[in-house]
């Protein structure tokens, strides 16, 4: 009987447990840089300052990177979207279907909005004439390198050309033991497919033209592909590391190179255990060409952020775009990118940290950033689930490179079939 | 049971020991001594079989910089409702399906026990919409109730199993004293039930512990985000990949509930013995 | 209370008690107590199921507000999907070799517990501990054991002569599917242990005594006595194994994600990333119902078997 009594006492607790936590904030704001215990404080300080001055709650939904897309997408499913969400550049075609996305165009009026942005960032948010997002910061994916671990391999010029690249490599390899000379990205098949967009553009190649036809079955291409299986086979790069590796293995001295965003810097920062100390080591650098002469490439890469209403209709004074109002201000975009070592957006930002030594040089370095070749498309996500397994599969040497880009040809076609692009 | 005094029987049977038991207690010893080494030492390529300079960095870092001691709450809390609620439930209907005789009883309780089957990914595309539904979303009782799929059917069949083997003449000598059903119930089969409710209750309660998917995907908030996504999340995700922490914090995540598993696994062992398996 | 307790063994079993000795009159009782079990299945797993059923049957991406109905055409897709077939075939590898595996070592283990010697008490109460760590915790410990970089593993082999450079394990087919079937062996060893040890605890003493004087060696004593004495429970728990492996997730998941490129991409994993990852709710839905479909009968007439041997 006791027992009897005691199961019920707890069940009864546990639905009375939780359920009156009603939120009474103003407006809710999903983030996944709120998820990161390396920046969270910084959010939660935008976030207080936006109370104080607009008297405005907001309550943040920290959410993993990994894990937003499929949030965002259940919660459309359920009419639970948040007011605000931050995204990743790539993800923005997959949710442009989404009726209650909010042209904020016709929030701030198209010309007061490219009056502020600086075009490149502007853009990011741009699908088919309507601004589906505000870009939050910016910057692109390009070639990162450990300064230490490169005079330690006795490399004194950073390498130019892919030959020049190889060989920095194995003087990597041989002198520094134990190392991942290049941690390129080989599992994860969102990783993946940035180090093979990258290495395929250097080669001359392309994955999906302009007008949506796949193209990846070309020489070039192939020889990205070889390229990469043949850093592997020299042990000049290694099997299952993912971003988060790449930046440990750097962070540690155990690797010379890897593609990232400039926000790499923070993340280094905290995975050395040195701080800001670290920041000396930190080399922005040209992706190397495939021949002395050619543009060195990057990838486009940026936080955006969109918010949602019912039937995507909003005025400048709810309280979500009072929020995006103030984050765009100089007060927050002369801080905030800052703080995560990445571009702000705004004109007036841009010109006031325009003396930023870290920024200069990763802007330097920049090259020819192009735009997310898979990340434009309504079926990103897709797209990069196939690039990602055929790659792994050549690198791994399950198949080889050739017959991976075929089979990649054939799967990507079928996929764009219905596919629908956003610029 | 096995005649040892053989020279050959005993290689055999401490040769069976030694393989079996490095395998279940290498990894945890090796969790306890990855917990204790510092980064310096932890990202070794010929790794140190024990700490040569023990540090307590990682748990220092585990119990102050994270939320664990947060998460560990939640999912301490989650996972005893619902194993309370999933054993409440499964008491009620264990003992209709072993003690009473109506039409449908059998091919229902048939269906109920193959709904363990049912993926626990395909239920939850729909479970979703039904707690938003419901206003459930992203709350406690929301994930409690969700729970219920994981463990449902199999306590269900364990006590109606360990039920069947109760003795009618007890039941009806009660009832010749005017008890009704119910009190029957309460007061006489509950009672010597003690080890076999046990028994599911931890049975459903590990399902819980154990869940990642279910939590991953229903709960948002950060405060009600139970252990295993947040111990994911926190030390192994596309930002970090910190081996020390998550060693740290598994540790520190295990320890209640290893503790009370301590105290409550001589229950356990009997509750099987009573009724599950008969 | 307690004296109840220890004795329940003890309660002689009714010869009515398979029958079900209640009076046809309190039935309607019967219905009531099964009531809020049936209300909490209907809304928790009978509904979304049905509801998953229906969306099979519908296009649902996430380009679309609203599911369209398309008939058949997803199962189509997925007969010519080969994809989706290695899913299945990977799960019946996984399924197998972690259910038999679990089955040997949990059976040798409570075999190994069952015998008197100094330190037993401790030992066992310790075997429960990989049962007990969240999943998530499991994973964490084998993919540091199997790190290509600082894992134990490539260590110990090295040592050993075994393998001249370290190999990233998680990184082949086999090396993925050894880790996550011996993560998952590992953390059910536990649960089968005790329900063995359950099972061996009303062993007949005195027939294997009988059966040592007739000269009995062990080998004959486990084949004769102890396997067969087991049998029930050696059904039940192939029933206990198999569902809990053919709905493996979490370790999975925390371990590989599936990969590399598809080589544990069982079917829980497939459901969840066609669904949660590529949006496709109609054609995951589609996967989960054949999957259910290919499960249902097999499973249903093992557990009317199951139910007819109480």
């Amino acid at each position: 009987m006791n027992t009897f009594t005691r199961l019920i006492g707890t069940a009864a607790v546990a639905l009375a447990l939780g359920s009156g936590a009603a939120k009474a904030a103003d407006l809710s704001f999903m983030s996944f840089t709120y998820a990161e215990e390396a920046n969270k404080a910084i959010v939660q300080g935008v976030l207080d300052n936006f109370q104080k001055a607009e008297k405005l709650t907001v309550e943040p939904l920290g959410f993993a990177w990994g894990d937003m897309q499929k949030n965002i997408f259940l919660r459309a499913r359920s009419k639970t979207l948040p007011d605000v969400a931050q995204l990743s550049e790539r993800w923005l075609p997959t949710f442009a279907s989404l009726d209650n996305l909010v042209d904020l165009n016709t929030v701030y009026g198209k010309d007061k909005l490219q009056a502020a942005f600086a075009p490149d960032a502007l853009a990011m948010g741009n699908i088919n004439g309507k601004q589906l997002a505000l870009p939050l910061l910016s910057g692109s994916i390009g070639m990162v390198a450990n300064k230490e671990v490169l005079a330690k391999a006795g490399i004194n010029d950073v390498p130019k050309t892919v030959d020049d690249f190889k060989k920095a490599l194995i003087s990597v390899r041989d002198k520094v033991p134990n190392s991942v000379p290049y941690s390129m990205a080989t599992k994860n098949n969102g990783s993946i497919l940035i180090d093979f967009m990258v290495w395929n553009w250097v080669h001359g190649g392309r994955i999906i033209d302009d007008a949506g036809k796949v193209v990846v079955d070309s020489q070039q291409s192939r020889d990205a592909l070889g390229f990469m299986v043949g850093l592997l086979k020299d042990r000049l790069a290694a099997p299952e590391i993912d971003r988060p590796d790449s930046r440990r293995l750097l962070a540690q001295g155990a690797s010379a190179f890897y593609l990232d965003a400039p926000q790499t810097r923070t993340f280094l920062r905290d995975f050395s255990g040195k701080g800001q100390a670290f920041d000396a080591n930190v080399l922005p650098m040209p992706t190397p060409v495939l021949k002395a002469g050619d543009k060195s490439v990057s990838v486009q890469w940026g936080h955006l952020l969109v918010q949602f209403a019912a039937a995507g209709k909003a005025k400048a004074d709810d309280p979500a775009d009072k929020f995006l109002t103030y984050i765009i201000s100089d007060k927050v975009q002369t801080d905030l990118p800052l703080k995560m070592s990445a571009l702000p957006v705004t004109k007036s930002a841009r010109a006031a940290v325009a003396d930023d030594a870290y920024l200069k040089n990763w802007s330097a370095a920049t090259g020819d950033a192009r735009r997310n070749e898979v990340g434009i498309w309504s079926n990103a996500a897709d797209l990069t689930n196939i690039i990602g397994e055929e790659v792994q599969g050549a690198l791994l040497g399950q198949k080889s490179a050739d017959d991976a880009i075929k089979s990649m040809q054939a799967r990507l076609t079928t996929s764009m079939e219905k596919a629908k692009k956003s610029e | 049971m096995f005649d040892l005094s053989s020279r050959q029987a005993k290689i055999v049977f401490f040769a069976a020991l030694a393989v079996i038991g490095f395998f279940l207690f290498f990894p945890l010893y090796w969790l306890v001594i990855s917990s204790l080494k510092a980064n310096a030492e932890l990202y070794r390529v010929v790794p140190t079989p024990f700490p040569t300079m023990p540090s307590l960095e990682h748990f220092i870092r585990a119990l102050t910089a994270g939320k664990l001691p947060m998460y560990l709450m939640n999912s301490l809390i989650t996972s005893t409702c619902s194993a309370a609620l999933v054993t409440l439930l499964a008491l009620y209907a264990g003992f209709s399906f072993a003690k009473y005789r109506y039409f449908g009883r059998q091919p229902v309780m048939l269906f109920m026990l193959s709904a363990q089957m049912f993926p626990f990914g395909l239920l939850l595309i729909s479970i979703y919409p039904l707690m938003s539904e419901l206003n459930l979303l992203d709350t406690r009782p929301g994930l409690i109730l969700s729970y219920i799929v994981f463990a449902l059917p199999v306590s269900t069949y364990m006590l109606y199993s360990y039920f069947t083997q109760v003795p009618d003449e007890l039941i009806d000598a009660a009832r010749a004293d005017g008890a009704s059903d119910l009190r029957i119930f309460h007061t006489i089969v509950i009672p010597i039930s003690i080890p076999p409710i046990v028994t599911v209750f931890l049975y459903s309660f590990m399902w819980s512990w154990n869940d990642l998917l279910y939590s991953m995907t229903l709960i948002v908030s950060d405060e009600k985000r139970t252990i295993g996504p947040g111990l994911l999340l926190t030390y192994l995700n596309e930002v970090n990949s910190d081996w020390g922490g998550a060693m740290a914090a598994s540790l520190i995540a295990s320890a209640p509930i290893v503790a009370a598993f301590m105290f409550l696994q001589r229950y356990f062992i009997q509750g099987v013995t009573a009724g599950a398996v008969k | 209370m307690a004296v109840i307790e220890n004795n329940v063994g003890a309660y002689p079993v009714s010869p009515h008690a398979n029958r079900g000795g209640l009076k046809a009159g309190q039935n309607r009782i019967g219905l009531l107590l099964l009531l809020p079990a049936a209300v909490a299945f209907a809304a928790v797993i009978l509904y979304p199921f049905l509801s998953a059923l229906g969306l099979s049957l519908f296009e649902y991406t996430v380009e679309m507000m609203e599911p369209r109905f398309i008939g058949f055409e997803n199962f189509y897709k997925i007969a010519s999907d080969p994809d989706v077939w290695a899913a299945f075939w990977t799960t019946a590898i996984y399924v197998v070799l972690t259910t038999t595996g679990t089955l040997v070592a949990g059976l040798g283990w409570a075999l190994i517990m069952n015998q008197q010697f100094a330190g037993r008490a401790v030992l066992r109460s310790l075997s429960l501990l990989p049962w007990v760590l969240p999943s998530t915790v499991s994973a964490f410990i084998w993919g540091w054991i199997f790190n290509s970089r600082y894992g134990v593993l490539n260590a110990l082999l090295m040592e050993l002569g075994l393998i001249d450079y370290p190999q990233a394990w998680l990184s082949t087919p086999e090396g993925a599917m050894l880790a996550v079937v011996l993560t998952k062996i590992w953390l059910s060893i536990p649960l089968f242990m005790s329900f063995f040890l359950a099972g061996l605890q009303n062993l007949d003493k005195e027939q294997i005594d009988a059966a040592r004087v007739d000269g009995a060696g062990n080998w004959a004593v486990l084949r004769d006595h102890i396997l067969p004495h087991l049998r029930p429970v050696l059904m039940i728990v192939v029933v206990l194994g198999v569902i809990g492996n053919l709905q493996q997730f979490d370790t999975i998941y925390a371990l590989t994600g599936g990969g590399p490129v598809r080589a544990t991409t069982v079917l829980s994993v497939e459901v969840y990333r066609r669904a949660f990852e590529q949006w496709d709710i109609g054609f995951a839905s589609a996967v989960g119902v054949l999957w259910v479909a290919a499960l249902l009968p097999p499973a249903f007439l093992y557990l009317r078997m199951l139910v007819k041997g109480n």
